[in-house]
């Protein structure tokens, strides 16, 4: 069988992301706030967005964290367009999000704002044109912290200079099964990025997706701390692509015993829980990616892994039979 | 490894350079407080999450210096508060702490000078001082020259 879509970089990058950290100038960072201020903070960036014109066509709204239901919540935290870091600011922390859902800016967050982009597959330099374009327009009607030594100034110094952190959602299954992926940590750590798991710091790597990202904010240009991330990442897709070859030339019966399985127990348990449909989950990833499966398109399978991402962690006999059904609904309408 | 003079476990290794030799030396704690009367005591965290900053706000040298510091007079924020929390008050903390501060940003990032993007704001205010600044030293040259009618042109 041929393997055509082994390096197909879209493929193993899901996505990249652009978040900026800002202030505005002589206001104490959202921790150290009161109420009324973080309403003012709110009300002058929900303003700065929405009534300048040309940000109109992003089609920005903007709410509260208080006025979100749990559902809402979890959804734009399953896409990355909200972190769990606002919710613990359910008081004064707001959310602007554009119409189609691929900028959204945090507001009371740990900073004053967070503008964020996201971009399909490997793609730092469109996610970043993004973002500092909608930064310009922004900073037209608010003056943010800034000090021409130390740069955009931050809540917290590991963000301080550019404010930027730019990262990379990567599925690396065949990294995973190798010690190869404790090296792909190691050498990060040594030029300024770091892998984490799917949600950020301190989150396990479920589903095998990895998160590659800048450490360093200060000192270098935000287009060379995005051309060491491209190189890296790029470096480790192939690795990846180079072990998924391997897996097929050395281990072939193994591989697709693992993934046919997987696609298996997947078209037929009556309960799961969340940890093991990640991990099957990606395994059926790896198989479509491999062109072993062919019923199942990978767009629609990703979708289906952020939806049992916003299922959430409980573990009720409710939970895991409500998962299971519709994992087989999935999989029954892609034999 | 032994310390060189009481042969208790070496804990502080010290490069030096005696009569163009590099020499290294070997030592506990105390044998080494007693020889040089400091010791150097920075843990460089592993990479800058909260959790390292904290611990190295955490380190004796630094919470000693944060023991008798002043507040922030903007949002009242002491040194004290960073050294737990890992977060700064307000911007002009950065201006107020900067003694602190900068070796902190320069250990986190091994650079504490922002060569990145500037709001246009800035970027023309700076752009403006500049000019001034260019400005005043052609004139300050030209009436030195005795050019002045350059001088009174500038």
């Amino acid at each position: 069988m041929e393997n055509k879509n082994v390096n197909d970089l879209g493929n193993i990058a899901l996505s990249s992301r652009i978040r900026l950290a800002r202030n505005i100038s002589g206001i104490p960072f959202p921790w150290k706030i009161d109420e009324d201020r973080g309403f003012k903070v709110a009300e002058a960036v929900r303003s700065a967005v929405t009534t300048n014109e040309e940000l109109d066509k992003y089609g920005f709204g903007f709410k509260f964290v208080f006025d979100m239901g749990d559902e809402e919540k979890n959804g734009l935290l399953a896409n990355h367009l909200m972190s769990l870091d606002l919710i613990k600011n359910p008081k004064t922390g707001g959310i602007l999000i554009s119409g189609e859902k691929k900028v959204s800016i945090l507001v009371n967050e740990e900073d004053h704002l967070r503008i964020q982009t996201l971009v399909g597959g490997l793609n730092l330099e469109a996610a970043w044109k993004e973002a500092d374009f909608v930064d310009d327009l922004i900073e037209e009607n608010l003056d943010y912290a800034f000090d021409g030594s130390y740069g955009y100034l931050t809540a917290c110094p590991s963000n301080i200079g550019t404010g930027m952190r730019a990262s990379v959602m990567l599925h690396l299954p065949a990294l995973a099964s190798t010690k190869y992926i404790k090296r792909v940590f190691d050498i990060s750590n040594t030029i300024g990025l770091t892998v984490r798991g799917f949600y950020g710091e301190g989150t396990e790597a479920e589903g095998d997706i990895y998160q590659i990202s800048n450490q360093i904010t200060t000192g270098r240009t935000e287009l060379e701390i995005i051309g060491d991330l491209d190189r890296i990442t790029r470096q480790v897709m192939d690795k990846e692509g180079k072990t998924r070859q391997y897996l097929m030339a050395k281990q072939r019966a193994r591989t697709e015993d693992a993934i046919f399985r997987a696609w298996g127990i997947l078209s037929n348990s009556r309960l799961i829980n969340k940890t093991e449909s990640m991990k099957l989950l990606s395994r059926v990833r790896l198989g479509v990616g491999l062109g072993l499966i062919k019923a199942i398109e990978i767009n629609e399978l990703d979708i289906l892994i952020k939806e049992m991402q916003i299922m959430g962690k409980s573990e009720t006999m409710e939970s895991a039979e409500k998962r299971a059904f519709k994992i087989r609904e999935f999989f029954q309408l892609r034999r | 490894m032994e310390c060189e003079i009481c042969k208790a476990k070496a804990t502080v290794h010290i490069t030096r350079m005696e009569n163009g030799s590099k020499r290294e030396m070997h030592l506990c704690e105390k044998c080494a407080k007693e020889k040089f009367g400091f010791i150097f005591k920075v843990k460089i965290p592993s990479n800058n999450t909260m959790k390292g900053i904290i611990e190295l706000m955490q380190d004796e040298s630094y919470a000693a210096k944060a023991a008798n510091d002043s507040s922030c007079p903007e949002c009242g924020m002491s040194f004290a508060d960073f050294s737990q929390t890992g977060r700064i008050g307000c911007p002009d903390c950065y201006r107020h702490f900067n003694e602190r501060l900068g070796p902190i940003i320069q250990r986190m990032h091994r650079n504490d000078k922002h060569i990145g993007k500037m709001p246009k704001k800035y970027e023309e205010k700076h752009h403006l001082e500049n000019t001034i600044d260019q400005c005043r030293l052609e004139m300050d040259k030209a009436v030195r020259n005795e050019e002045f009618e350059r001088a009174a042109e500038l």
